[in-house]
């Protein structure tokens, strides 16, 4: 972990503008995120206990069933959605709480799960449940440096400062191991944990994506 | 007031709790997950916040149930891998891998739970068939449920 700061520093072009307090505040994300991330490696390679969490069924299946082209549901698939709903609260939760933290925080507010689904793509379907207003995100008012996303493959989304919804890809797979973990990347083995077998590359495999965060890109 | 009413219903839907998901369960799974995040301080959650989460996680099921992979198969039940191919589709596809992890251990468990029962029952059977049958008509054949499909 020690080598990161240096080597961060070291790789951190000064062709992008000069983003000094982001780069302290990028140096902390990082580490704590490397924190997380190992914890969240123990989490996944534990046995599930479905005792834990388990989200209600027969909510979840009238939940579905408001939906009216739901017709039959087996009995497996009410309990595989209780866990992928769990995976993505936690998801949600992982992401409000960074920004909570950026903002020095120690209480989770609206404005950081508005922050969180803003600043994630694959959220854009929540983009109605919290107001416009709610979203005070200091990256909103970046945004126009690093202009469209749409590039974005191994952008991490903990970024955000510098280039908000830049996050094609949750964080747990989004990662570009090249671009600022030198060290064994938590995100590598995160991604050996999260897709078993071949990376399907439908995470815009790895570098090479000249996305607003080129200047920073190239470490392979 | 008619005109305040408006006002409200534009920014947040209103659903009633039974169709939501229970407050306390989601509470629990972000409270734990917070604690996890911040080891030395703990993070609070407003009430406002964790309806949030409620909301946004039923919206999530909504999202998913909403794909149309059964549709394609011409499928009247969503199955397992339905589901699989769904959150694919919706890209959370980082969600598969430990959602089989879980399938699986589910189906051990119940694989083992059914034999424990059939186990059991036989064992209730040679019991009554010392006795005269006094009840008999499959009393102990009503417990055993088709698990492989349900409305």
């Amino acid at each position: 972990m020690e080598n990161n700061p240096q080597q961060l520093a070291a790789t951190q072009p000064v062709a992008y503008p000069p983003q000094t307090p982001y780069h302290h505040l990028l140096q902390q994300q990082q580490q704590q995120l490397q924190t997380f991330w190992n914890y969240q490696r123990q989490e996944i390679e534990q046995v599930n206990d479905f005792k834990n969490h388990q989200l209600p069924l027969a909510r979840i299946k009238k939940i579905m069933k408001a939906d009216e082209d739901v017709r039959m549901i087996s009995a497996e698939a009410p309990i595989l959605f209780a866990k992928a709903c769990e995976l993505f609260i936690l998801e949600l939760t992982i992401r409000s709480w960074l920004h909570a933290e950026e903002n020095k925080r120690r209480t989770l507010q609206k404005n950081d799960i508005a922050a969180a689904i803003t600043r994630t793509d694959i959220f854009d379907f929540l983009v109605d449940i919290v107001p416009r207003d709610e979203i005070k995100d200091d990256a909103v008012a970046l945004g126009g440096i690093i202009g469209s996303p749409a590039a974005a493959s191994g952008v991490p989304y903990y970024y955000p400062p510098m280039g908000q919804p830049m996050m094609g890809r949750p964080a747990v797979s989004g990662v570009d191991p090249g671009v600022y973990m030198q060290a064994p990347p938590p995100s590598q083995a995160w991604q050996s944990v999260w897709q078993t077998g071949a990376d399907d590359g439908s995470y815009g495999s790895g570098g090479g994506a000249s996305s607003g965060h080129g200047n920073i890109d190239g470490q392979g | 007031m008619s005109e305040k009413e408006k006002d409200v219903v534009v920014t947040e839907k209103v659903v009633s709790e039974a169709d939501e998901l229970p407050k306390t369960i989601v509470r629990r799974v972000v409270k734990d997950k917070l604690s996890q995040l911040s080891k030395d301080s703990e993070v609070n959650v407003l009430r406002e916040s964790l309806q949030g989460f409620c909301e946004s996680a039923r919206i999530f099921i909504h999202f998913l149930s909403a794909t149309d992979v059964c549709k394609e198969s011409k499928r009247q039940i969503i199955n397992a891998e339905d589901v699989f191919k769904a959150l694919e589709e919706i890209e959370f596809a980082e969600f598969v891998a430990p959602l089989r992890t879980s399938l699986e251990e589910f189906r051990r468990k119940n694989a083992k739970r059914k034999s424990e029962s059939l186990k059991a029952k036989e064992m209730n059977k040679k019991g009554k068939m010392k006795e005269p049958p006094v009840t008999n008509g499959g009393g102990s054949e009503e417990e055993d449920e088709d698990e492989s499909s349900e409305e």
